[in-house]
């Protein structure tokens, strides 16, 4: 049971939306002018060494909200999953790197600390805020000639985990310690270079800056005690019972709306892809690996000659819509479609007429060799784009 | 006679605070903080003030007022007014609300205000090419371990001493 987020997407009515923005911003502007970060003096001693407040804020901030989200989803509240952000697109974000760092220390300010200046009274952080302004047009005049670099290099939302195949628990665990190994390093720094500059270091190693990351820490140990506690190997789902399904049934389906199905062969090949096979069929060994990411709204209708086998039916687990396996296979189909119903079988005159319908439906177009590679069978996996991080 | 100004808050608590913050923002909204994607829209909206065609085929601005949006419909710009306002008010609470400017005393003020402006400017650029800010990518993205959020900060900080000793003059 997951309750956060809170408001996913659309949830909260579109005119109260701003309400957590203005309350989350101001709470975010609180801090950043507590943090210091009201000052350019404060921010590019960074780049000067003297002073390393932006890396210790910035990166405790990054590993307490790591410890929540390893402790709200640890306890099973929240789904990570859900959490948005943008893709990744790796030339366009080192060179956006570079350049805003560069800009940083030119400017003194970065965009959002350029607001916090300005509303602290700071001239240069207002000509920021309108550079920053000027400059975000300025990308817009010049878009189409960068489009394509903008666009290239797109691994999609990829996160670390997904490319050390580290767990995000463990690696939460990782970047904590090498943050608190890199604490030591940054006090040290910050002595030397202050002194150099005849100043004295600010100490922040003091008793309330130390509880602050204690707290943290013990936060992200339970977290992550109750994620790994909450999933140990990857456990096996359990086995799908496989619904059934008649030849009429399909037929009937194919005829009426033929998109809401997937039909899948499970015979080897050459079998699944000659001429004797339900229309608009998939081979299996061709969507087998792409079974997780189709789209599992349809009903996916798997036949063999007569009935799937045990290893089908596993692979066929990988579908995460309704799957049911036609009864009597593809000699059902030949019999009760593709023929015409006995002449002294008894059988109301509807359904007679019904198989005689289906009979001329499907002889009319299965005279014909099916297409050989399924059209459109998997669609790309959709893992929603959702809004960015905040600045798109 | 000015008020002394409050100390700043301890980094680690500060950091903690700021952490916090980002959690809330993605346990109530389900994303995170931002700033830079302000000031693309409040560019946007201006331009379009005076030439609202021009905005609207922009193949990158266009979809700010496509089908009659409102260009300052997005929490994003509600956000960054709380930010104005937090910092406003933290700011007048400390004593250290001052209008004037931060430099090293014998740099011309014009040179600031321009290298502001300049800098501004790079970081406006900077933050679409890279889908975010400090606040956005490096903060928010590097909070749930986005890829790109990393190798963005790596740069940001590369970026930033990079250039450092050449306005050293600027500061000190």
């Amino acid at each position: 049971m997951n309750t956060f987020p809170l408001f996913t997407f659309d949830a909260l009515p579109h005119q109260l939306e701003f309400i957590p923005a203005i309350l989350i911003g101001m709470a975010f502007g609180f801090v950043l002018e507590r943090a210091g970060f009201g000052s350019a003096k404060v921010l590019v001693a960074q780049f000067y060494l003297n002073n390393m407040r932006v890396f210790k804020v910035m990166f405790t901030g990054i590993i307490t909200a790591m410890a929540g989200f390893a402790l709200f989803n640890g306890l099973g509240l929240l789904d990570l999953s859900m959490l948005s952000f943008s893709e990744t697109f790796v030339w366009p974000m080192i060179v956006g790197g570079l350049l805003l760092g560069a800009g940083f220390v030119v400017s003194g300010y970065c965009p959002g600390t350029s607001v916090v200046a300005a509303a602290a009274g700071q001239w240069d952080g207002l000509l920021t805020v309108l550079g920053v302004i000027a400059g975000s047009v300025a990308f817009a005049e010049v878009y189409p000639a960068i489009e394509g670099f903008y666009l290239s290099s797109n691994l999609g939302t990829l996160t670390l985990p997904d490319v050390f195949g580290i767990p995000f628990p463990y690696l939460a665990v990782g970047i904590a310690l090498a943050a608190t190994a890199m604490f030591f390093g940054a006090e040290k720094v910050e002595a030397i270079f202050s002194r150099k500059r005849g100043e004295e270091p600010e100490v922040s190693w003091t008793r309330p800056g130390l509880m602050g990351l204690g707290g943290v820490v013990a936060v992200g140990i339970v977290g992550i005690v109750f994620l790994l506690a909450g999933s140990p190997a990857r456990p096996v789902p359990p086995q799908k019972p496989f619904g059934s399904t008649t030849a009429m049934e399909v037929a009937g389906q194919i005829v009426s709306d033929a998109s809401a199905l997937y039909v899948v062969d499970t015979r080897a090949k050459p079998d699944c892809e000659g001429p004797d096979r339900l229309p608009s069929s998939l081979c299996l060994e061709d969507v087998a690996a792409d079974l997780g990411a189709m789209f599992p709204g349809k009903t996916l209708v798997a036949y063999g000659a007569p009935e799937p086998d045990e290893a089908s039916l596993a692979a066929l687990q990988a579908y995460k819509g309704e799957i049911r396996v036609l009864t009597g296979g593809l000699s059902a189909w030949k019999n009760e479609i593709l023929t015409d119903p006995p002449a002294d079988a008894k059988m109301p005159p509807e359904e007679r007429s019904q198989r005689m319908a289906l009979k001329a439906f499907f002889t009319g177009t299965a005279s014909s060799a099916p297409a050989a590679a399924p059209a459109g069978g998997a669609p790309k996996v959709q893992r929603k784009i959702k809004k960015g991080g905040g600045c798109s | 006679m000015s008020q002394t100004p409050k100390k700043y808050w301890n980094p680690y608590l500060a950091g903690v605070a700021l952490g916090l913050v980002v959690l809330l923002s993605y346990l109530a909204l389900g994303h995170g903080i931002g700033a830079s994607g302000f000031a693309s829209r409040a560019g946007a909206a201006a331009l379009h003030a005076v030439a609202p065609e021009h905005v609207e085929q922009n193949a990158y601005m266009g979809k700010y007022v496509a089908n009659g949006a409102d260009v300052w419909d997005d929490w994003l710009v509600f956000e960054v007014v709380g930010v104005f306002l937090g910092g406003l008010l933290s700011a007048f609470l400390a004593g250290r609300h001052k209008v004037g400017m931060t430099k090293a005393p014998g740099f011309p003020a014009w040179a600031r205000l321009t290298l502001a402006f300049g800098g501004g400017a790079l970081m406006g650029f900077a933050a679409r090419l890279a889908r975010g800010c400090t606040s956005g990518q490096a903060l928010s993205g590097g909070a749930v371990l986005s890829a790109g959020s990393w190798i963005f900060m790596f740069a940001v900080f590369a970026g930033g001493y990079a250039l450092a000793l050449v306005v050293r003059r600027q500061w000190r």
